[in-house]
């Protein structure tokens, strides 16, 4: 409804075009800049790092993964399979219908499954992959799932890591695209992190497959062990050991883990910008998302009427802006790392063009704040013009810019020198980005913010994944350090297992030695003129493509051919190289040549593609979004990466919504099923384990986001078929779903007058509205029908009961290649026909 | 609307008193949210360790600044 009276902006409108022209001028510049920095930008991507962090990221993750869909338990029959909220068909056709326009139901003089290889090739197109499409019977529903629970398993323990990686991710999207109405962001944020760990190797370390090549290698005398030759370390073929000694933990690519720190930061800064309500600029989002009766462990009431005005406030106005600067943590990563890289600085005309670079790119990211601003100013008495706004905004902006630029500097060549405490104290780039860009700062306010949600409120899986993200944001060596000496102290405290090194107070093992001559130490890379033709190439096919020319795909694909082509040459040169020197020994290298080139690529194409699909959906941007989300569309949906995170935004609910189910029996007596938290056995008060029905309920009745209402038929028709099971197989006459809400009271009104109970506030003020009734006899696919009475020996239905839903699919799958079929030929013949006049005129 | 929640709480602020009027559960959101602060708390206590410790003895954390 939201969605259908939403009115346009049609001044916003006009204005897009101009937004998106400015933004392909900054994506180019942003672009250059890391283009006439290369070398910098490759040796943060395609380096190599400790295993350790990723494999205990693993374990957890894989754990977390089970948890999340075993919190489904109670509703597994309902969404997965056929006696659920959706026959096989009906998922088929609500859910992924493009991709089975080729598959007959059976029904209608239509034949059963694919019609030929077309349509199979329809399905595989994607982008939804669920077994339970084909196999949905409960029994086939948990064989998926035991299979699904096996294999994350092994995944966990590290069994042939990256096949259980796989298909455990493969599995666990069976499951989830059967049926989306249990979504949340906790599921996405497992999605997006799973596909990413999938390119890791995060079974190096802490799993079955290290101890297991361990294991061999030290049987063969062929492991580098702590204390002996390498110290762990690996050791380079010598006299005593021709063939050298394996590292017990080998490096891995460090890209994964740094793609896994920018998911991080793009949820935050996303979740962040999109919080542009007014609940949230007073400060109330805290008061009342602890509130909301479908959330809350323990009531709240007692304690906002305490706090909801004054703490609740500081600490929601806190999470706002920390979630909306989380990306700076990632700018003091990057930053520290640099440092201690200890790059030799730019010179000459490339330090000029990377500074230009920068002020451009100020100066793009100022004119798009300033054009889009008009739409979004609202004159109120005594407020400033739009023109001063703007003129302020616009000085502070630069002024920002020149503080950051000589800040920057001063920072790094002439550092601060303050006494405290009788103490000097060097105040430099590396104290600034520990101490204001740094983990210690951002990541424990969210370590605040995410503590506070696991205990005060129930939302699943949400806080404990989110909080085992943060583990990417430490190296393999910090990991393992705070292991052992956690370790060290469950020794001392006599618990048993912890191995004696680490109980003895060892240090951990190092990191494969870089040096090692397995490892990548060649200088092949592609040199910048390629790269900035290459950009030049992309640039001008999004410019055609905007313009609405043709030859983008050529120029695209032309970029692409071209860059591989210099990098095949690349390669081949790389092969002559003299022994690297010491710097490239210290620095090895994820992969070869061209591995380097496809993940590389991979990066940025990943990168580009979530960028652009996390375009906010505003109508300053509505010329050119959807086009701008064509070419990664396919790669998003099918990975599953397709990302929004609009969660409590741009406001949060300030009711409490619930949805009742009545059904009425052939008697007339009506039963409410208390389907949820109006319903005091719905309602376990301290409330510790999660209940998807609630999320589920939201969606349905309209009470988030908006976009649910088209669930409520068939929740009501299942309804009817589910009592038709329980019920020796006599249907209901009807079910009426029933949408059931009170208004939160104000932090204010709390405060003033009083808490309140939530149970008596919804009794007295609460109100109902019906909206939906289906009809069990007539409503289609409200019965039960034959095939699964017969699994539970119910009578069959009485002839011409089963009003089944006709879709008369096939018929239009026909249609649709008969008429290509009628085009193609169609142009075939005009085709011949223009040749046969042009050979006339010859 | 809301006058209603004043004749509704039988706890309401001005009549009865805070702690007097309320239920045990309604202080057991204190008692939670102690438990969160002593586990903020105690992770602070961690993380100064840490940042003590890094200080002291960088080379034992490795050769990064978490990358």
């Amino acid at each position: 409804m939201g969605i259908a009276d939403r009115i346009v902006n049609q001044d916003a409108v006009a204005l897009s075009p101009t937004v998106g022209w400015l933004l392909l001028g900054c994506a180019t510049i942003t672009a250059l800049l890391f283009i006439l920095q290369g070398d910098r930008f490759r040796r943060l991507w395609m380096r190599t790092e400790d295993p350790r962090s990723l494999g205990l990221f693993r374990i957890f993750f894989a754990i977390f993964v089970l948890c999340n869909i075993n919190g489904l338990w109670e509703h597994f029959t309902y969404l997965f399979t056929d006696e659920g909220i959706f026959f096989s068909d009906t998922a088929r056709q609500l859910l992924a219908s493009k991709q089975f326009a080729g598959f007959g139901d059976g029904r209608g003089g239509e034949a059963f499954g694919f019609q030929g290889w077309p349509a199979v090739v329809e399905f595989l197109k994607g982008p939804k992959y669920s077994l339970l499409f084909f196999w949905d019977s409960p029994t086939a529903f948990w064989i998926h799932l035991t299979v699904f629970e096996v294999v994350t398993i092994l995944f966990a323990l590290g069994y042939r890591t990256r096949v259980m990686g796989v298909l455990s991710f493969l599995l666990m999207n069976s499951i989830m695209v059967r049926n989306p109405l249990f979504w949340e962001g906790t599921d996405l944020v497992y999605r997006v992190f799973f596909f990413l760990l999938l390119f890791s190797r995060c079974g190096h370390a802490y799993s079955l497959d290290n101890w297991l090549r361990c294991r061999k290698a030290r049987k063969e005398g062929r492991l580098s062990e702590q204390g002996g030759p390498g110290g762990g370390a690996g050791l380079a073929p010598c006299p005593e050991h021709p063939k050298g000694l394996a590292a017990v933990y080998r490096r891995i690519p460090a890209w994964p883990r740094l793609m896994m720190i920018l998911q991080l930061a793009t949820i935050y800064t996303y979740t962040g910008s999109a919080k542009t309500g007014a609940v949230w600029l007073k400060g109330d989002t805290l008061y009342y998302a602890l509130n909301m009766d479908h959330f809350y462990r323990l009531p709240p009431q007692f304690i906002s009427g305490l706090f909801g005005t004054n703490a609740f406030r500081a600490m929601t106005w806190t999470v706002h802006i920390w979630q909306c600067g989380f990306s700076l943590v990632v700018v003091g990563l990057i930053i520290r790392w640099a440092l201690k890289e200890k790059f030799a600085p730019l010179g000459g005309w490339r330090l000029w063009a990377v500074r230009a670079a920068w002020v451009l790119l100020g100066i793009g990211a100022l004119s798009i704040a300033l054009v889009a601003y008009p739409v979004h100013y609202r004159a109120t008495p005594g407020s400033l013009s739009l023109g001063a706004t703007q003129g302020i905004f616009a000085a502070a902006w630069v002024a920002g810019m020149a503080l950051i630029a000589w800040g920057y500097r001063r920072l790094r060549d002439r550092p601060f020198r303050v006494h405290t405490f009788g103490r000097e104290r060097t105040l430099d780039l590396q104290w600034f980005a520990s101490w204001f860009l740094g983990r210690r700062v951002w990541l424990t306010l969210g370590i605040m913010f995410h503590v506070h949600l696991l205990v005060l409120m129930n939302i699943g899986m949400f806080a404990p994944i989110m909080l085992l993200t943060y583990m990417v944001y430490l190296s393999g060596p910090e990991l393992a350090t705070m292991l052992r000496a956690v370790g060290r102290r469950l020794a001392s405290a006599g618990v048993p297992w912890i191995p004696a090194d680490v109980a003895a107070g060892a240090p951990r093992l190092p990191t494969e030695d870089p040096t090692l001559p397995h490892l990548h130490h060649d200088s092949a890379k592609l040199p910048g003129w390629a790269l900035t033709a290459g950009l030049a190439l992309i640039v001008g096919a999004v410019i055609l493509q905007a313009k609405g020319l043709p030859g983008g795909l050529t120029l695209s694909l032309s970029a692409l051919g071209g860059l591989a082509l210099v990098a095949v040459v690349q390669a081949r040169r790389s092969r002559s190289d003299a022994a690297p020197d010491a710097d490239a020994l210290a620095r090895p290298k994820a992969y070869g040549p061209l591995g380097r080139f496809v993940f590389t690529g991979l990066v940025i194409f990943h990168v580009t593609a979530v960028v652009v699909w996390c375009l906010p959906a505003k109508d300053c941007l509505s010329t050119f979004r959807k086009e701008a989300h064509k070419p990664f569309r396919a790669w998003l949906t099918t990975t599953q990466t397709n990302q929004g995170w609009n969660m409590f935004a741009p406001n949060p609910p300030r009711s409490n919504v619930f949805l009742k189910i009545l059904v009425t029996d052939q008697d007339g007596a009506v039963y409410d099923l208390n389907t949820d938290v109006y319903a005091p056995e719905q309602k376990p008060i301290p409330w510790v384990w999660n209940d998807r029905m609630r999320k589920m309920n939201r969606r349905v009745s309209g009470g988030e986001s908006g976009k649910g209402g088209w669930y409520q038929k068939w929740v009501a028709r299942y309804h009817c078929r589910e009592w038709s099971r329980t019920h020796g197989g006599q249907p209901p006459e009807k079910v009426e779903l029933v949408k059931v809400w009170y208004r939160i009271p104000s932090p204010e009104q709390v405060r003033d007058r009083g808490w309140y109970i939530a149970e008596q506030l919804l009794a007295e003020k609460g109100h109902e509205r019906k909206i939906h009734t289906v009809t069990c006899a007539t409503d289609p696919e409200a019965q039960l029908p034959d095939s699964i009475r017969a699994r539970y020996d119910l009578p069959p239905l009485a002839e011409g009961a089963e009003k089944p839903w006709i879709k008369h699919r096939l018929k239009r799958w026909e249609k649709r290649h008969e008429l290509a079929a009628k085009t193609a030929k169609r142009a075939a013949a005009k085709k011949a026909a223009a040749a046969k006049k042009a050979a006339k005129r010859d | 609307m809301f006058t209603a929640i004043t004749t509704l709480t039988p706890t309401a602020v001005a009549s009865s008193g805070l702690i007097a009027g309320a239920r045990w559960v309604d202080l057991a959101a204190f008692a939670a949210l102690a438990v969160v602060w002593l586990i903020i708390g105690s992770i602070v206590f961690a993380l100064a360790k840490i940042i003590r410790s890094q200080a002291t003895s960088p080379g034992k954390w490795g050769e990064g600044p978490g990358l």
